[in-house]
């Protein structure tokens, strides 16, 4: 007991006993080492939430213009040859239309897809049926269409949507113009 | 008296060591709360797709065990949940599994659905949720849209 209190109290500064139950001085990392650490350690955390934060900043949804409008000036069918003129009375030109049609007077929605039955005035891509294959809008405001189609069936009404292209984001994309949608009741049936 | 030389590393090279030590701290740090986050999923260029649903725009009608869906937005539909409401319960289920004519990748601009489905005649109202697919770090996976992105029916 006499030798660890003559170990603790030896009149020594390096003495580590001593400086471990009697702490005279505290030393610390050097003040510009801390705000180096805590710089570092900042920008390192904002980087973490960047780039989870990221993909949460909205971007403009991929939208028709105002103003698309295109309507059927007057049809006509005989034995299930449809001839259908477009008219263009928006003020936007428009590239093509998708066209749906219900063979019920019951059915709220059209579903079938008459782009597949266009003989004339149109070319089928996919299921829209373009005015003309360049990626191009060709139906000025005020122009008219023609497009005749060959039926498989009887239809009872039919929903036309226009497309057209913008440019959106430095590229040309072929936006579908569902607020633009056009509801007509045309009977076709076969003879 | 004998007096000890006190030796250490330079200070410049104390604080290299601490900065790649905080950095290396930092990304471990990162690497395991990325771990315990839920996988971000990304459509059209990065966006996340919780926000791409809300661009997605359809209609729905449903008659006699005919349902019919058409796709009238710019955002492609690759599946639909239906929750379907009954008497004081609900249940989900999901449109492939009730019809075999929803289309394998789902429908595009201007895309239609027509389909009998049976199982939800027990129900008062439907609500259909749309399925979107995206991109994340695991390669595409899916991702149902919320109810208020939903589109309701009654029966």
């Amino acid at each position: 007991m006499s030798l660890l209190v003559k170990m603790i109290f030896k009149k020594n500064k390096k003495n580590f006993l001593f400086s471990r139950i009697f702490p005279n001085s505290r030393k610390g990392i050097s003040v510009v080492i801390g705000y180096v650490l805590l710089i570092t350690f900042a920008i390192v955390m904002g980087g973490i939430i960047y780039q989870w934060m990221k993909t949460y900043i909205p971007k403009d949804s991929l939208e028709c213009d105002d103003g698309v409008s295109i309507f059927v000036k007057e049809y006509s069918c005989n034995d299930l040859e449809l001839n259908l003129t477009l008219k263009n009375n928006g003020r936007f030109d428009v590239a093509g239309y998708f066209i749906h049609a219900t063979n019920d007077s019951s059915q709220e929605l059209a579903v079938i897809d008459l782009s597949q039955d266009i003989i004339k005035g149109g070319d089928k891509v996919g299921s829209i049926i373009r005015f003309s294959l360049v990626d191009d809008n060709p139906m000025k405001p005020n122009d008219e269409k023609i497009n005749l189609f060959k039926l498989s069936s009887e239809i009872y009404s039919i929903e036309i949507i226009p497309v057209r292209f913008q440019i959106e984001e430095n590229k040309k994309r072929l936006v579908s113009c569902g607020t633009s949608k056009i509801k007509e009741k045309i009977t076709c049936i076969s003879s | 008296m004998k007096v000890k030389k006190k030796k250490g590393i330079s200070p410049v090279i104390a604080t290299v060591l601490l900065i790649a030590m905080v950095v290396v701290i930092g990304l471990i740090i990162f690497l395991w709360f990325r771990g315990m986050t839920e996988e971000t999923i990304t459509k059209f260029g990065g966006t996340n797709i919780k926000l791409i649903c809300a661009d997605v725009s359809f209609e729905a009608s449903y008659s006699a065990g005919l349902l019919s869906i058409s796709n009238i937005g710019n955002v492609p539909i690759f599946d639909m949940k239906l929750k379907i409401f009954g008497q004081g319960s609900h249940e989900t289920k999901d449109l492939r599994d009730l019809s075999e004519n929803w289309p394998e990748l789902g429908l595009n601009q201007g895309g239609t659905f027509s389909g009998d489905i049976i199982g939800v005649e027990s129900g008062d109202r439907i609500i259909l949720m749309p399925v979107l697919i995206g991109s994340s770090e695991k390669g595409e996976k899916t991702f149902m849209c919320e109810e208020q992105y939903g589109y309701e029916i009654n029966i």
